[in-house]
């Protein structure tokens, strides 16, 4: 595709007889910020690797910048690399660490020149002051933004992230994923995000790719993939708590039945009698709602989160508890009666297959 | 509630139990050292101011052991030797080792019959193995010598040269001990982080890069490990002297430890033996201190 900062054409990978990567097509546009979202083990960090050229694909063409890299060494890609563990020389100093892109890619810099750059990048990720150290003196933090900083002195066209939040604790991965994310923004450059985070992929992507097992789930920006899950993996994977689902018989239309309810949604539930899953989100369903689509239930359990409380639910929608979130302070306790509502626009219909209709 | 007393009696009590269950873990390992290694030595000491003791009672003859080392010649030309002989075999076996570790490291598929034939010599008894290379070095018949007259012309008398002999000897010492050195250097460089060398393959460090500034920094511990362990193993270099050449031609091969053996069993002199053996002693431990400093400054 021309103007695509990388391209992934019909790129597959196997160890043996299994497959980790099957037929990946794929373009990222400049300046994107692409997240790749899956479970352990569907392929994400595969993929990272060989558009880096630390492993070698299948089959299949990848291109940086409109070059075919498939057969270039890692240096000749232009790409740089953020990895999980960070991968600091331990033994230089953060300063040595940040300019080793620089001696061993053998640019011709004046000492004088490479030492501004390496000061620049460290400024840019605020550890001008940890130049001296060595890596082990640093928090993990710090030892990202090094990474980091190592990255940026290269000034590669793409930039590629392996769960580089994975490590911090939670405070410091939100102040990372906010600094991250502003960065992004002024550098400009594609980049290509691995994690298993939800609310990373949500709260820093363009367009997130969902994986499973190597496939391409899904592909599309943060709200369609939320709003509009592809498949019932997609739809269990994204949202917190998950999205609850319950067997359905089409009503034909747009109508479908759980258990003795009958609930309208805005898509076409297919032919009549044929056998559906209903997903309905905890955050979708309205207590206390009336009218359409009006479930009748029980609370069973309730869970206090802070701001919200997740009460679980038996309903007349069948054997399959739902759950649902209020944000009153004073939720019903369990065994009060309680009635949800929920728009047409929130009943997510997936056909026997687990695609959605 | 307890009181404060109460409560560092208690503190005391499990201090104390914790610190007797260490020790009765320590205490094996403690005896075997004070019986084998710490007692062996202190006997040495106290035979170095004596004479005979094998065939009748031992003598003391105060520092006369000591002085006669200063004054024999034998003594300086084994320790020139031994020395010599570690210069040769600790370098010569290190290079091999990493070099044939790297290429093990870089093998995907089939390394494992590559590394037993590799480890093979290292299982063998050094008396075996020298006994084996007197038939591959012989003059006549020695497979070595078929190849240097069909290269050369003349055969090479590799042991009874008195400036090849002791290359020789730590050639053999090098095929021997290469297979063990390139599994622990194998084991070194498979143990270090993957990710660091893509990290450096990505900044763009080629292969002799990566190992000059990546692997053999990162292997120091390694390293320090291995030069303190070849250095007391070569500078009690016996075995292969012993059946190759025994210290000969003109004790160009008279090693320390060769020497040593000699007084004790041959010379009838374990008293001059045994200060020997203390020197030796000695200088390992003054050698393994300055290593360990040395390392641990760099």
């Amino acid at each position: 595709m021309a103007g695509s900062a990388i391209e992934f054409r019909s790129v597959k990978k196997s160890y043996g007889t299994h497959d980790v990567v099957r037929t990946l097509d794929l373009s990222v546009t400049p300046g994107e910020f692409l997240v790749l979202l899956g479970p352990s083990g569907c392929g994400k960090s595969t993929i990272l690797k060989m558009l880096a050229g630390i492993e070698e694909p299948s089959s299949g063409e990848i291109y940086v910048d409109g070059q075919l890299v498939n057969y270039a060494l890692p240096r000749d890609r232009n790409v740089a690399m953020v990895f999980q563990n960070y991968a600091l020389y331990p033994h230089m100093t953060v300063a040595e660490n940040i300019a080793y892109p620089l001696k061993a890619s053998g640019r011709r810099l004046s000492p004088g020149e490479s030492r501004t750059k390496v000061e620049e990048a460290a400024e840019l990720v605020r550890i001008s002051d940890q130049l001296p150290k060595h890596p082990d003196a640093l928090s993990g933090g710090q030892r990202q933004r090094v990474a980091l900083a190592r990255a940026l002195v290269r000034e590669p066209a793409v930039f590629l992230m392996d769960e580089p939040l994975s490590n911090l604790d939670a405070q410091l991965r939100d102040a990372m994923r906010h600094q991250l994310i502003e960065l992004h923004r002024r550098i400009g450059k594609a980049t290509i995000y691995v994690t298993h985070d939800q609310l990373e992929a949500m709260t820093m992507a363009d367009r997130i790719i969902v994986l499973n097992q190597g496939i391409i789930q899904q592909i599309g920006s943060p709200r369609d993939i939320y709003h509009s899950p592809a498949n019932l993996f997609v739809a269990e994977f994204i949202g917190h708590p998950k999205m609850k689902f319950v067997p359905g018989v089409s009503l034909g239309g747009n109508k479908v039945r759980i258990g003795s309810v009958v609930l309208t949604a805005t898509s076409p539930t297919g032919a009549e009698g044929q056998a559906l899953t209903v997903g309905l989100r905890p955050s979708d369903l309205r207590i206390e709602g009336s009218g359409e689509n009006l479930i009748a239930g029980r609370v069973v359990s309730s869970e206090f989160t802070g701001a919200d409380t997740y009460l679980t639910l038996a309903s007349d929608a069948g054997e399959a508890e739902l759950c649902v979130r209020s944000a009153n302070a004073n939720p019903p306790e369990p065994g009060a009666a309680l009635s949800v509502s929920v728009a047409p626009q929130d009943v997510h219909i997936f056909d026997a297959d687990g695609r959605r209709m | 509630m307890p009181g404060t007393s109460e409560l560092i009696r208690a503190r005391r009590r499990q201090s104390l139990r914790r610190n007797l269950t260490a020790y009765a873990f320590l205490a094996p390992a403690l005896a075997m050292f004070v019986l084998f290694l710490a007692w062996p030595v202190v006997m040495l000491f106290i035979q170095s101011f004596q004479t005979g003791g094998v065939m009748g009672p031992a003598k003391f003859v105060g520092l006369a052991n000591w002085r006669q080392i200063f004054s024999d010649d034998l003594v300086r030309q084994t320790i020139f030797n031994t020395l010599f002989y570690a210069a040769m075999a600790i370098p010569a076996v290190f290079i091999i080792a990493m070099v044939l570790a790297l290429c093990l490291n870089a093998i995907r598929i089939g390394h494992t019959p590559i590394k037993t034939i590799l480890y093979f010599p290292t299982l063998q008894p050094i008396l075996i193995a020298a006994l084996m290379f007197t038939f591959v070095l012989h003059q006549d018949f020695g497979i070595l010598n078929i190849l240097m007259r069909a290269i050369t012309g003349e055969p090479v008398n590799f042991l009874g040269n008195a400036s090849l002999a002791m290359p020789t000897i730590a050639m053999v010492e090098v095929w021997k001990g290469a297979g063990f050195w390139t599994m622990l250097f194998l084991a070194g460089i498979q143990g270090l982080p993957r990710d660091l060398f893509h990290a450096a393959e990505l900044d763009g460090a080629g292969p002799l890069r990566r190992f000059f500034e990546l692997t053999l920094p990162l292997l120091k511990p390694t390293f320090f490990f291995s030069v303190v362990f070849a250095t007391i193993v070569n500078l009690q270099v016996f075995d292969s002297v012993f059946v190759l050449t025994d210290g000969g031609p003109a004790n160009a091969t008279a090693t320390t430890a060769w020497y040593i053996y000699r007084s004790l069993f041959s010379f009838n002199e374990p008293g001059y033996g045994a200060t020997l053996s203390f020197i030796l002693v000695l200088v390992v431990l003054a050698l393994t201190i300055v290593q360990s400093f040395w390392f641990r400054e760099k």
